[in-house]
């Protein structure tokens, strides 16, 4: 009897749990989809709430068996498990075990496989932290793509986030390019096939090699950012855009970038031909695209940072209405203003900047804060002064002149943020005759360097016997500065941009030349003296060049007398052929 | 690998000048174990029976135990232990376990292929899964086993025969260890079996679009170091398990008379050039700890040019080799630094690593090196007599980043001891032997017999310039003192007593394999022991927790005894929830007040419980070889009997805590 109960009980265990898997399957059934990739059956409520967290695999062929089977085997104690696998790691990488520290990481992953930030603190972790470990720098290359292959490995965990894409981008980019190994790196990339195959599972990589010199990694990185913009302006496999997560202006900053980045990798490597400058042409068309691109400054209010010329116009055309709707009002206020100021803050208005000491420019800067920092305000003052049949005219006014002025202060910030107009310059400047004439100096010039002539030599034509006179390194060197000074007459803006920066890096390389071919370090009448000495007015710029008041010391000291006589006999005289005070010599 | 300092069995039982005698702690914690337990004996008795009472029953228990045990029998406990054996095997947990560890290793290999080093990874897998499911099945079967007897008042029908307690808890133990050795033997076998079949692998030489053989020039601006120095062409092998290798084809000119190559069934050609040899011949890399043996059926003859030779040649590639190794360091005894000024030093320099295991030496014009002093060379220790196999691991430190092409240069010069036996007089020097590092690979020099050098009189006189005899002459007393220097200015190299070591013949892997699962056994019994013993005095669930507890602080009991010593930034368990939910840095201290003192008052009561604790728990990390398995080292007897030792002692203190357990229970009911 009791065996018969026993038997009946368990019957009714199996049969409760058998119907209870019923409706469990039909909530948590995942969303099957055609060939089409349009969907078949939108799956169970916990399945469809997966989907809307983004938590985790959906569809029936997301489904990564390990992953489940890892966080399965830790038998609802994940947290445990992650707690002591992140413990492992730091172990790990604290005693430099490198292959329990990429295992442990792999591990980690399948536990946490939709929290990005793992993702990206790890392979960061692998790209930038353990790389850099390494003494040789082919394992530290290694170390590189590791990082990398890690986060391609996080793609198919979270389908609908961009961010991994991003950074798949930014690793591709930054560190083979940026980092001091860089020359090593791309040498590497460009021959390794297996890289390049592993990725082609995830960008086109013909793109990636359509390069004149081999594969490109700043194209691979081109590539990820263009997925990421797809993937918020498409969506992805027909599932719907996904959401930014990244501010608009940085998100769509970073592809266009990548061009530029290339080309200026290409110009310190090769002699800059039509590729590069067809290259330099596309990194500026795209990157005018970019400032042409409509970005939010409020909901529902758009500017570019192409249209500050216009929004500044339009603001000045409002306010003129104003100024015509209520005359003398602006001055008036104006004059308020200024009286509410102190004598010695008065005092300072009109002085030129070159004759205030720095206390007196921050002074200045106050003061101009005082009366123009919240112009709105004024102008607002301004349209309530309006007679009464104006006053409609003079809100609507008013309406548009703060729209069109936060529209101004927007594009303004945003192009400093990216640095926008002087990128915009270069990639101008540089895919023009110019532009390449003078980087080809620069290439020849380093080369000649590199192969020790300094200066003009001769050669003889071993056939016709003609005697022919060949630049060298400092010739060379001229000739490209005396286009870049051709470049930045006709652009002064250029002078405190990046291109000048590098440009500077370039003159020190010539200055080292110089001295070493026996010459002054610093020439008395160098080509780009004004543009240093107005670059040295500039507080963000730190060139250490010398500047012409340091040139004209100099000279002076040179042409000063220079005959010595001992002390003790004084009809002995000696002339000292140079100056050799170290601080005198620039 | 990590290898911390470790004493020999004897200095380990007898004590040295650094750490006690391990039989005087022994003794020390006995005594100390039975007067607690006399006293916590007599408080429970007072509890039950009243304060004079209770003496009479801890005298009764204390006098009644000499004969329990000197008494046992053999018999009866061997009956107990079948039983204990025939229960366990009914509840089934025997048969999940298994089927649990089937399962992994029917899907195991899913997740293992494709890794860089397959055989640490698989190595760890199994260790790892074996470790954790033999020690929950034993916690599992011994946890329910006694208290699930007295709940269903089975026991009865036990004690009411004439079983002593001693019987029942030893029964028990020893059914359930054999039980639980069984099932290790048989999980040690398969996962064996499903290492070795999960790194049998072989290649084919890949072909190219036209199904041919490309064998192309090496370019060194492209394969940089990887690429041998007498690397002519290269190619790859197809990919499987997860990797493919490079295929060199070497220009290796060697003298007329100079041995041939190993592998002769590698040469492509054997071209004579006047007093020397070239053989071209084919050699696979290395990757991930292992290669394959080629052979190449060729035109031997043929004077065409290589790559296209090779085009249609066949070529044979055999299974993986240099998986399943047991190395046999020879480790230093002592290992000196000096700074740069020559001073010695017990550490070297630091670097401003966090982690202190390497001390490094300077390099350049400076007195920096470090000096290791082995002992017990002799001839018979090394596969080869000819060559001594040196294996180093350095770290490397540069101050500046040099020359980005070349590694860190090394200098290892040898030196005789003229100390102790056998010792001479003479001194011998040798030249340094030069060459550049690999940072975070072991790197295998092969250090010849015979080293050029100089010999020295005992008052330091040049006797000879010539060539000596490292057996005979450098270590005749079989000590030998290696020096190791950085050459390269303003770099630092970075070593460990365990980084530098001769290399004698290895150990049969199995014999190794089979020492690892020993570890895990040692485990296992106390594991075993720890559920018998609290399961005579708490009730299953109680039981399982306690012993999950104990196995955590086994494991992690470095980690806490770090905590405990207040080394782990962030603060006990209240100030970590305070800095979590208020997101502050762990390196940065609380604010001051009264708050943080509560807080840290708090953590400091948690912080020392957990170090009292951490200092009676079994250190598990101490009974885990996995390591020396997973990088292929030997474990050494020191380390396999000391581990023995500790477990025993353990043992044997659970069961004794398990018998009088018992016999209160049997008192009390």
């Amino acid at each position: 009897m009791n065996q018969s109960k026993s038997f009946v009980r368990k019957v009714i265990y199996i049969a409760l749990v058998g119907g209870l898997l019923i409706p469990l399957s039909l909530v948590s059934r995942p969303a099957t989809r055609d060939d089409k990739n349009a969907i078949r059956d939108a799956g169970g409520v916990l399945s469809a709430l997966r989907d809307d967290y983004e938590l985790s695999q959906a569809r029936l062929s997301e489904i990564d068996p390990g992953s489940e089977t890892m966080k399965l085997a830790s038998l609802g104690l994940r947290g445990v498990a992650v707690n002591i696998l992140w413990m492992k790691a730091l172990d790990a990488q604290e005693k430099k075990q490198w292959d329990t520290f990429s295992s442990t990481l792999n591990s980690l992953v399948k536990i946490q496989p939709n929290f990005i930030k793992v993702w990206e603190y790890q392979g960061h972790n692998l790209s930038y932290n353990t790389s850099v470990e390494f003494d040789d720098y082919e394992q530290r290359y290694a170390w590189v793509k590791k990082g990398i292959e890690f986060l391609t490995k996080g793609i198919p965990y979270n389908r609908r986030d961009h961010r991994i894409i991003d950074s798949l981008g930014f690793f591709s980019g930054n560190k083979f390019g940026n980092a001091d190994e860089r020359v090593q790196y791309r040498r590497l990339f460009r021959n390794d096939t297996p890289f390049l195959d592993e990725m082609s599972k995830f960008v086109n990589i013909n793109k990636v090699n359509n390069c004149d010199y081999g594969p490109d990694h700043w194209l691979l990185a081109y590539e990820w950012y263009d997925r990421s913009i797809r993937m918020v302006e498409n969506g992805i496999d027909g599932t719907g855009p996904v959401e930014r997560r990244r501010k608009e202006m940085l998100f769509y900053n970073y592809r266009p970038a990548q061009l530029r980045n290339m080309a200026m990798s290409l110009q310190s490597e090769f002699r800059s031909d039509e590729y590069l400058a067809s290259l330099w042409e596309r990194a500026n068309r795209e990157w005018v695209e970019f400032g042409n691109r409509p970005l939010t400054v409020f909901t529902g209010i758009e500017t570019t940072m192409e249209s500050l010329l216009r929004s500044a116009v339009a603001v000045q055309k409002l306010r003129n209405r104003l100024d015509d709707i209520v005359p003398g009002a602006r001055n008036r206020l104006l004059g308020k203003k200024i009286a509410s100021l102190t004598d010695e803050q008065r005092l300072l208005i009109g002085r030129p900047v070159d004759s205030l000491t720095d206390e007196e420019f921050e002074n200045l800067q106050i003061v101009q804060q005082i009366l123009y920092g919240d112009e709105l305000q004024i102008d607002r003052q301004i349209a309530s002064q309006a007679p009464l049949e104006k006053q409609k005219e003079t809100e609507e006014i008013f309406l548009k002149l703060s729209e069109e002025s936060v529209k101004l202060q927007t594009a303004n910030y945003f192009r400093s943020t990216v640095n926008y107009e002087n990128w915009k310059m270069q990639s101008a400047v540089e895919h023009t005759e110019k532009g390449i004439a003078a980087r080809q100096a620069e290439f020849d010039a380093l080369e000649l360097r590199d192969r020790a002539i300094f200066d003009e030599y001769e050669q003889r034509d071993p056939i016709t016997g003609e005697v022919r006179t060949l630049p060298g390194s400092i010739q060379k060197f001229d000739e490209a500065f005396t286009v870049w000074s051709e470049v930045v007459e006709e652009e002064p803006k250029l002078r405190l941009g990046p291109m000048f920066d590098n440009i500077v890096t370039t003159i020190s390389k010539y200055m080292v030349v110089r001295s070493v071919a026996g010459e002054d370090s610093w020439p008395t009448d160098f080509i780009l003296q004004d543009v240093i000495d107005f670059r040295s007015t500039d507080s963000q710029t730190s060139d250490d060049l010398p500047l012409s008041a340091d040139v004209a010391e100099r000279e002076a000291s040179r042409n000063k007398d220079l005959r010595y006589r001992m002390p003790n006999r004084p009809d002995i005289e000696f002339t000292l052929e140079k100056e050799s005070d170290p601080e005198d010599v620039p | 690998m990590v290898v911390n300092d470790f004493p020999q069995i004897m200095e380990w039982l007898f004590g040295s000048a650094d750490s006690p005698s391990a039989i005087y702690i022994f003794f020390l914690l006995i005594l100390a174990a039975t007067l607690f337990g006399l006293f916590f004996g007599y408080l429970v008795a007072a509890f039950r029976h009243g304060p004079t009472e209770a003496f009479y029953v801890v005298a009764k228990v204390v006098s009644g135990a000499g004969p329990d045990w000197l008494r046992i029998s053999p018999r009866r406990t061997f009956a107990i232990a079948k039983l204990a054996a025939k229960e366990a095997i009914r509840r089934r947990v025997i048969l999940i376990v298994f089927a649990i560890f089937a399962l992994a290793l029917l899907f195991g290999g899913w997740f293992l292929s494709g890794a860089e080093n397959p055989e640490r990874v698989y190595i760890n897998f199994v260790m790892f899964g074996t470790q954790m499911l033999i020690l929950m099945m034993v916690m599992l079967i011994s946890a329910f086993s006694l208290p699930e007897d007295i709940k269903n008042r089975t026991i009865y029908t036990i004690t009411t025969k004439p079983v002593r307690a001693s019987e029942i808890v030893v029964g028990r133990i020893l059914g359930f260890a054999g039980l639980g050795t069984a099932l290790l033997i048989l999980m040690g076998v398969i996962s064996l079996l499903f290492v070795w079949r999960g790194l049998e692998h072989r290649h084919q030489i890949a072909v190219n679009e036209n199904n041919e053989y490309e064998f192309v020039e090496v370019d060194r601006n492209q394969t940089g170091r990887r690429a041998s120095d007498d690397a002519v062409l290269e190619t790859r092998t197809t990919r499987d398990s997860g990797h493919t290798h490079f295929v060199e084809v070497l220009r290796d000119v060697r003298d007329k008379d100079a041995p041939k190559p190993v592998n002769m069934d590698a040469v492509i050609r054997e071209i004579p050039a006047g007093d020397k040899i070239i053989y071209e011949r084919l050699e696979i890399e290395n990757v991930g700890g292992h290669t394959h043996k080629i052979s190449v059926k060729v035109d031997r003859d043929s004077t065409a040019d290589l790559a296209e030779l090779l085009k249609k040649a066949e070529f044979n590639i055999s299974s993986a080799r240099g998986f399943f190794r047991a190395r046999v360091p020879q480790y230093a005894e002592k290992l000196v630094f000096y700074d740069r000024d020559g001073n010695a030093k017990s550490r070297g320099i630091s670097t401003g690593d966090q982690w202190a295991y390497r001390g490094y030496i300077s390099g350049g014009i400076t007195l920096s090196r470090a000096e290791y002093y082995f002992k017990g060379i002799k001839e018979g220790l090394f596969d080869s007599s000819d060559k001594l196999p040196l294996e180093l691991t350095l770290g490397v430190y540069r101050s500046k980043t040099g020359d980005i092409y070349k590694q860190i240069r090394v200098g290892l010069q040898f030196e005789s001891v003229n100390e102790g036996e056998g010792a001479t007089g003479d001194r011998y020097v040798s030249e340094q032997l030069e060459f550049e590092s690999e940072e975070f690979t072991v790197q295998v020099k092969a250090i010849p017999r015979t080293l050029p050098g100089q010999k020295f009189s005992a008052s330091g006189e040049l006797l000879e310039n010539g060539n000596f005899d490292l057996f005979n002459d450098f270590a005749k007393n079989g000590k030998l003192k290696l020096t190791v220097r950085c050459l390269d200015q303003d770099q630092y190299l970075g070593m460990a007593k365990a980084d530098i070591y001769f290399r004698a013949t290895d150990k049969p892997y199995w014999w190794n394999f089979f020492k690892g699962y020993i570890g895990i056994w040692l485990q296992m019994m106390i594991v075993t022991c720890l559920g018998v013993a609290f399961s005579t005095f708490l009730s299953s669930p109680v039981v399982m927790l306690a012993v999950i507890c104990t196995i955590i602080f086994g494991f992690f009991s470095e980690w806490l005894q770090k905590l405990a010593s207040f080394a782990i930034e962030g603060g006990g368990p209240i100030e970590s929830f305070v800095r979590m939910i208020t997101q502050q840095n762990v390196s940065q201290p609380l604010p001051d007040g009264i708050v943080s003192t509560i807080i840290t008052s708090i953590d400091s009561v948690f912080i020392n419980m957990v170090g009292a604790v951490t200092q009676v728990v079994p250190n598990f990390s101490r009974l885990d070889f996995s390591d020396f398995l997973t990088y292929g080292y030997f474990v050494d007897n020191d380390r396999l009997l000391v581990a023995a030792l500790i477990s025993l002692a353990f043992c044997l203190g659970l069961t004794v805590l398990g018998y009088f357990c018992l016999k209160t229970r049997e008192l009390a009911a």
